[in-house]
């Protein structure tokens, strides 16, 4: 692979072509805020709160470090004033809309932000987290984004109930701000922002309900004709049973055995 | 839903997911507006996610999910119909009607919208009802022109 020479923060460093400025600087253990990028998911630059200044062909430049392949030698500054300068104002403007909330709040008090637009309420700030996991790790589109400008929202289709959603609880995972959440109640499963109401499937071991039965049988349609008992344990079932109960598949074909 | 119809769109459109955008105008052509069932359908027929053609729809102004009504109007508020009262008859369709704009009149008799530009500034403000071109329009000729409408 070809190799490009940068320097970052001052530091003469080589690096592969084409690697993003998010990924050097994570390696070199150089602190860079995110709220709408995640390893596993293709960077999306939505935040703006990764942006760094570079400096290439004696012009300097701010650019959103997650999705900036390097191409050329370029000078990176991924702390500087003026880049702490924006990265203030794209967090006023992240609370002028959802106030102190998740993620947002962890690094807005990391800066020292004192808001001049006021305090929002709002419930999303459109990281697409939810929608791009949903669409790129899970493969179930349920919810993408609806309209546009002001009105830009998360939404299942027709706003109505997220009829494809299979429960996995992904986009609750990820989401920065803690809107979406999964509620648990006996046999439903509810998911609040995406409006998923869920049967959930019991426990083998404790009877316990826990998994959405959309999920299993979502996996089983993916990975063909496996025991499924295998997902049906649940978290405080697993330990000493659950290795025993994986055992019995013999995964590894007897090869060990 | 006549399944007949938009299959012969689809067709139009060669069976497409990049025609997307296309196979909805053609929809909207039809139904003066996005049904929802026609939307699972095509969804269905073109293996594109509910929740992508819904994004799309939503996305777009030309597009409604909201039926329309029998006469369809729109009201030019480009910067020329706007400087010769354009905003005026709006105004005043708001409360003849009682709908804002982008809503259906109970009786599904009319509905009406604003425009940012028609291309045809020389004859502003204009007014179009079902594709047809009104210029020089004013509160008085638009009152005359939806009381003989309904």
């Amino acid at each position: 692979m070809e190799n490009v020479e940068i320097i970052i923060d001052g530091v003469r460093k080589v690096v592969p072509k084409r690697i993003t400025i998010l990924k050097v600087a994570q390696e070199l253990k150089i602190e860079i805020p995110t709220l709408c990028y995640h390893p596993a998911i293709e960077p999306y630059g939505a935040c703006r709160l990764c942006t760094v200044e570079i400096e290439k062909n004696n012009r300097k430049m701010f650019v959103t470090s997650c999705n900036y392949p390097i191409e050329n030698e370029i000078k990176i500054e991924t702390n500087n004033e003026n880049v702490i300068k924006i990265r203030k104002l794209i967090l006023e403007l992240l609370i002028a809309k959802v106030g102190y909330k998740g993620k947002v709040k962890e690094i807005a008090e990391k800066y020292n932000v004192e808001p001049r637009f006021g305090v929002g309420d709002d419930d999303c700030i459109l990281c697409g987290l939810c929608v791009n996991v949903c669409k790129e790790i899970i493969g179930v589109n349920a919810i993408s984004f609806s309209s546009r400008g002001i009105n830009r929202d998360v939404s299942p289709p027709f706003g109505k109930e997220a009829v494809d959603c299979i429960g996995c609880g992904a986009c609750a995972f990820l989401c920065p701000i803690g809107t979406i959440k999964i509620e648990d109640l006996n046999e439903k499963r509810i998911i609040t922002k995406i409006n998923a109401n869920l049967e959930l499937e019991k426990c083998k071991i404790c009877g316990k309900y826990f998994v959405p039965k959309k999920f299993i049988e979502y996996i089983k349609n993916k990975i063909g004709n496996v025991e499924l008992d295998v997902f049906l344990i649940c978290d405080e079932c697993k330990g000493e049973n659950y290795i025993k109960r994986l055992a019995s598949f013999s995964l590894t074909g007897g090869k060990n055995e | 839903m006549k399944k007949l119809e938009v299959d012969k769109i689809l067709e139009k459109n060669g069976w497409k997911k990049n025609k997307i955008v296309g196979i909805l105008q053609d929809i909207q052509d039809v139904y003066y507006y996005l049904p929802e069932d026609v939307l699972i359908y095509i969804s269905e027929k073109l293996n594109i996610p509910l929740s992508q053609i819904y994004s799309i729809s939503t996305f777009y102004k030309a597009f409604s999910l909201k039926p329309k009504g029998k006469y369809r109007i729109k009201i030019c508020l480009g910067t020329a119909c706007h400087v010769r009262g354009g905003y005026i008859i709006s105004e005043f369709l708001k409360n003849k009607l009682k709908i804002l704009p982008g809503e259906t009149t109970k009786d599904e008799l009319f509905s009406f919208e604003t425009v940012n530009c028609l291309g045809a500034c020389a004859i502003g403000p204009i007014v179009v009802i079902n594709e047809k071109y009104y210029g020089q329009m004013d509160v008085e000729k638009t009152e005359k022109l939806i009381n003989k409408l309904k």
